[in-house]
């Protein structure tokens, strides 16, 4: 039914550049894409536009923090000292240490500065590729066994990665039919209410978001990939984005998809598309 | 009379043995059903976080000669099961209604 849609969509479009006299290319059919998805990216940021009027969208790439200024108070104390500091610190050195192979890191990634090239969608393989998905495949390209994705190297690796990043802009792009597959995957699971609870992503992170769900002001679904790995208090470590995905779809009672799963992989696509204009400033504390 | 007495109690056990088996056939189907509607629930994507847990428990406390709570648990797993497959197709026709404006 989606892929009917998209088609219907697309014929649409299609239709009208040819009244227009344009003539078909891959470029347009590109640009087909990511104006659709432009759309999507505009409807979103003006949702939180008009719930937070007062806050800059810039500044969603600081999750909650943008919009209690109570606890970002507290945050920025926090900040001082940031609890990911020493994680930071393991992740540079695993990064700098060979391979058995004699290779490292720095074969794949070069300096570590890569966050706004993930996640992406790779035509070859039909399928989207995160920063942690790509951790692996280059240990697993060099003779190394893969690391856990929850937590542990995986999230000092990625923070570190993160942390020589920050200050890059999220510019995911959607530029083929597959991307956008992927892009409408990632988006219809964020609205789909799951699990015994019976919420979705967007009814705790857009509609309760600024109000107390118990103790906690929900965070605003806009900026949410900007700043992980994050270390959370509750965690007494750092995490990866799709253990955080995981611990949530276990409290509205849905069962988790596994980290990196298809799921999980489109779903960091769709709120990286819809965080396009943000900086990366991960790795992140949170309580 | 004593004949009559013996006859009932004969009657009795045979009945409530049969009820007995009856339950033990019961907690094996809907077990069986719990774990197929479970089944189907997963297939797209919208399996509950404690359905195979109470299947799990079911299959444990069946195995320990316990009927009634492995039926009650197979039970409360199927009907889980159900809700979530309907919940699924029901979002997979209708989750762009959801978007928030």
């Amino acid at each position: 039914m989606l892929t009917t849609k998209i088609k219907l969509t697309l014929s649409l479009v299609a239709a009208t550049s040819l009244l227009a006299g344009c003539t078909s290319s891959n470029s347009d059919e590109s640009a087909d894409y990511q104006a659709l998805v432009q759309q999507d990216i505009s409807t979103f940021q003006t949702f939180f536009k008009n719930r937070f009027p007062d806050v800059e969208i810039e500044d969603y790439k600081n999750g909650v923090y943008a919009i209690d200024e109570n606890a970002r108070l507290q945050w920025e104390d926090i900040e001082e000292f940031p609890p990911y500091e020493l994680e930071v610190d393991d992740g540079k050195v695993l990064y700098e240490t060979p391979f058995a192979n004699g290779k490292s890191y720095a074969d794949c990634f070069g300096d570590g500065a890569v966050r706004k090239q993930y996640p992406q969608f790779d035509d070859k393989r039909g399928e989207v590729v995160t920063l942690e998905l790509a951790i692996n495949e280059c240990r697993e390209a060099n003779g190394e066994k893969p690391l856990k994705y929850k937590k542990g190297n995986i999230a000092k690796l990625s923070a570190y990665m993160a942390f020589q990043s920050r200050g890059q802009i999220v510019a995911a792009r959607v530029s083929s039919e597959g991307a956008y597959n992927a892009y409408m995957g990632g988006k219809e699971f964020f609205y789909s209410k799951r699990g015994q609870m019976n919420l979705s992503c967007a009814d705790c992170h857009m509609r309760a978001t600024g109000y107390y769900l118990r103790a906690d002001v929900p965070s605003p679904a806009i900026g949410h990939v900007t700043h992980f790995p994050v270390h959370r208090s509750k965690w007494g470590q750092l995490g990866t984005l799709h253990r955080r995905y995981g611990g949530c779809n276990q409290n509205i009672r849905a069962k988790a998809f596994k980290p990196q799963s298809e799921e999980y992989r489109n779903l960091e696509f769709f709120q990286t598309v819809m965080s396009n204009g943000l900086e990366f400033n991960g790795p992140g504390s949170r309580k | 009379m004593k004949n009559l007495k013996g006859l009932v109690v004969i009657a009795t056990l045979s009945f409530t043995s049969l009820s007995f088996a009856g339950d033990a056939l019961n907690a094996e189907e809907m077990l069986i059903d719990a774990e197929e509607a479970n089944a189907a629930a997963a297939a797209i994507g919208f399996e509950w976080r404690d359905t195979s847990k109470f299947i799990s428990e079911a299959r444990i406390a069946l195995a320990d000669g316990k009927q009634e709570e492995a039926y009650q648990l197979a039970q409360r797993g199927y009907d889980q099961a159900v809700l979530a497959k309907k919940q699924g197709e029901l979002m997979m026709e209708n989750w762009e209604k959801y978007i928030p404006m």
